[in-house]
């Protein structure tokens, strides 16, 4: 077990994928937190599937550091239509100038088809993908499965995975030995897919005790009561 | 699978399953539609079917075939797509059918909005369709309930043959929460010999209708079940009461406000003011008896609701009038706070000390 420096992640773009629910968006919120310390990010909210809970709402948690969270201006509104923002290209064009760029995609591979728009602008940079998953969803609940949902997603997307991140968690009441019960999953998901585990992901208090890395993140998600 | 970490609207596809409904019945519309996504991945994998209507018309009569033929089966949809499906509802109550149906509520009148709403309560409990005419209303107010209610909507609508709506809101539809679905009895499906499902000569064939030509005989279709209906209020009306015993004021809300207002009132006793919650968790029938009880001791009631005041109007009925009620409400999809919530009681208090 290592604490996981994120902002070990070289690439000037990531692109992170996952099935819904996994915790693409707060993910991507802690990412583009850390990378600050580096450069200026670039936040996309790429996700044309959800409409409730996304980047956008991490906006004000990240006020004060070097992020800026691009959004479809139709974002949390009634606007039921999927939609990109036009400020991404200058985002994905500004990474020349030394910008990094987080683009938080939406669920499955319905959320990743909208990649195929930008998708020559980030295959023209130094660019990864992060596949995050979580062992409790009941869609993904065995390697197997999020093997498949991983799949579908890169053929959608048109971009292969370059490292797995287990956030594997039941929200507020998870335990620390509910995340070392995972390992063994993230192992087989590893070996089956030939993708490396970057880092297991946790939000309790002490560290999971497993091998490998793991990455202390905060909750960026909107509350509601 | 016992403890998992999942959405509203898959937790009522995961419970549906579980409790041995094999046929559901759909049309997208935001912000329910991870329900048709995961039958649609699940239903094949237990022999089960997942059918994209043409419409929610479609779907409901579908519902109608399937329920009439005896199986466990469901359909789901958001405000608008619910009206459309209110025909096909009276239907299904007019031959005594049993069948679960979700609403996921979103910002109304007409297309209205995405986001989430309790616009329909008076539609839920009044008049999903025409004729005489109740449904049994559950309004889960928790993703562990989105199941536990789920599981509990297809044991009702078996035991009294009778359409059961799950009344919920965007927000739970959308939120995610861990569930423990070891801690949930599911009911095995129960015989059905009134079911139309083919005979071969074997037993007197099944009619089900609810056309009927002389009027006495609908008249008396009518009145038995009508019979059914307070049998039901007798046996099936819950509530979850919080703080109640000692209240002064007491907030009454279901679904999602519920869990807002239950904040409110630990500030408030914080605070030393005496406030409680009374949470109708059936809709249809009321805890009307429950709230009668309540202001022979309580000075005050709040409705919090996300409409402009639907189920206020039940409280004061149930109250008798014997103390105010009052309403604090928000629409159009805005939620609110448990700090807006809180200054409504220190109103009510404030005014209560005068």
């Amino acid at each position: 077990m290592a604490e996981f420096d994120i902002r070990r992640i070289l690439a000037d773009i990531t692109v992170v994928t996952g099935h819904f629910g996994a915790g693409k968006t707060n993910f991507s919120a802690n990412l583009s937190s850390a990378l600050s310390d580096l450069s200026h990010v670039y936040l996309i909210d790429y996700d044309n599937v959800n409409p409730y809970f996304r980047a956008l709402d991490a906006k004000k948690a990240l006020n004060g550091k070097d992020v800026t969270v691009i959004a479809s201006e139709f974002a949390n509104t009634n606007v039921d239509i999927p939609s990109v923002p036009p400020e991404i290209i200058g985002a994905l064009n500004s990474v020349s100038s030394g910008d990094r760029v987080v683009i938080d995609v939406g669920g499955d591979m319905l959320g990743a088809v909208s990649l195929g728009y930008i998708h020559d602008k980030i295959a023209a940079n130094a660019h990864g993908t992060v596949y995050v998953f979580n062992a409790y969803r009941p869609l993904t609940s065995t390697p197997e499965e999020a093997l498949g949902v991983m799949r579908e997603i890169e053929s959608a997307g048109g971009f292969k995975t370059s490292y797995l991140v287990n956030n594997s968690n039941i929200g507020a009441a998870t335990e620390k030995e509910d995340i070392e019960k995972t390992a063994d999953f993230a192992d087989k998901l590893s070996a089956l897919s030939g993708v490396p585990l970057l880092c297991t992901c946790y939000m309790t208090e002490s560290a999971p005790e497993i091998s490998g890395n793991v990455l202390k993140i905060k909750n960026y998600t909107k509350r509601l009561f | 699978m016992s403890k998992v970490l999942i959405k509203g609207n898959e937790a009522v596809a995961e419970a549906a399953i579980r409790s041995g409904c094999r046929y559901y019945f759909g049309y997208p519309i935001t912000p329910q539609t991870e329900i048709a996504e995961y039958m649609a991945k699940t239903m094949p994998k237990v022999g089960g079917l997942c059918l994209q209507a043409e419409s929610e018309v479609a779907a409901i009569n579908m519902v109608y075939g399937a329920a009439a033929s005896g199986v466990r089966v469901m359909t789901s949809s958001s405000s608008p797509g619910i009206s459309l499906k209110s025909e096909g509802v009276s239907y299904i109550v007019g031959c005594d059918l049993p069948c679960v149906i979700l609403n996921v509520q979103r910002g109304g009148p007409g297309l209205g909005g995405i986001q989430p709403s309790q616009s329909d309560y008076y539609q839920a409990t009044k008049a999903l369709g025409h004729g005489d005419m109740h449904l049994f209303v559950l309004a889960p107010s928790s993703v562990q309930e989105m199941a536990s209610l789920t599981s509990d909507a297809f044991t009702v609508a078996d035991k009294y043959r009778m359409p059961v709506l799950l009344l919920a809101d965007g927000a739970l539809g959308q939120m995610m929460e861990p569930v423990d679905f070891d801690k949930i009895s599911f009911s095995n499906p129960p015989e059905k010999p009134w079911a139309a499902n083919g005979h071969g000569g074997a037993r007197k064939k099944n009619i089900i209708t609810s056309l009927y030509l002389k009027p006495e005989e609908l008249e008396d279709t009518v009145l038995k079940r009508a019979e059914k209906y307070k049998l039901v209020e007798e046996n099936e009306v819950r509530y979850e009461e919080y703080l109640c015993g000692d209240a002064d004021i007491i907030i009454v809300s279901f679904g999602i406000t519920a869990r807002i207002s239950k904040s409110a009132v630990n500030e408030a006793r914080k605070n030393g003011i005496k406030a409680g919650l009374l949470r109708p968790i059936t809709l249809s029938p009321f805890p009307s008896k429950k709230l009668r009880q309540l202001a022979d001791t309580a000075s005050a009631f709040l409705s919090v609701e996300l409409n402009m005041g639907q189920m206020v109007n039940d409280v004061r009925l149930a109250t008798e009038c014997k103390k105010p009620v009052y309403f604090y409400g928000r629409t159009g999809g805005s939620m609110p706070s448990s700090e807006d919530v809180y200054e409504q009681i220190l109103a009510i208090n404030g005014g209560m000390k005068k």
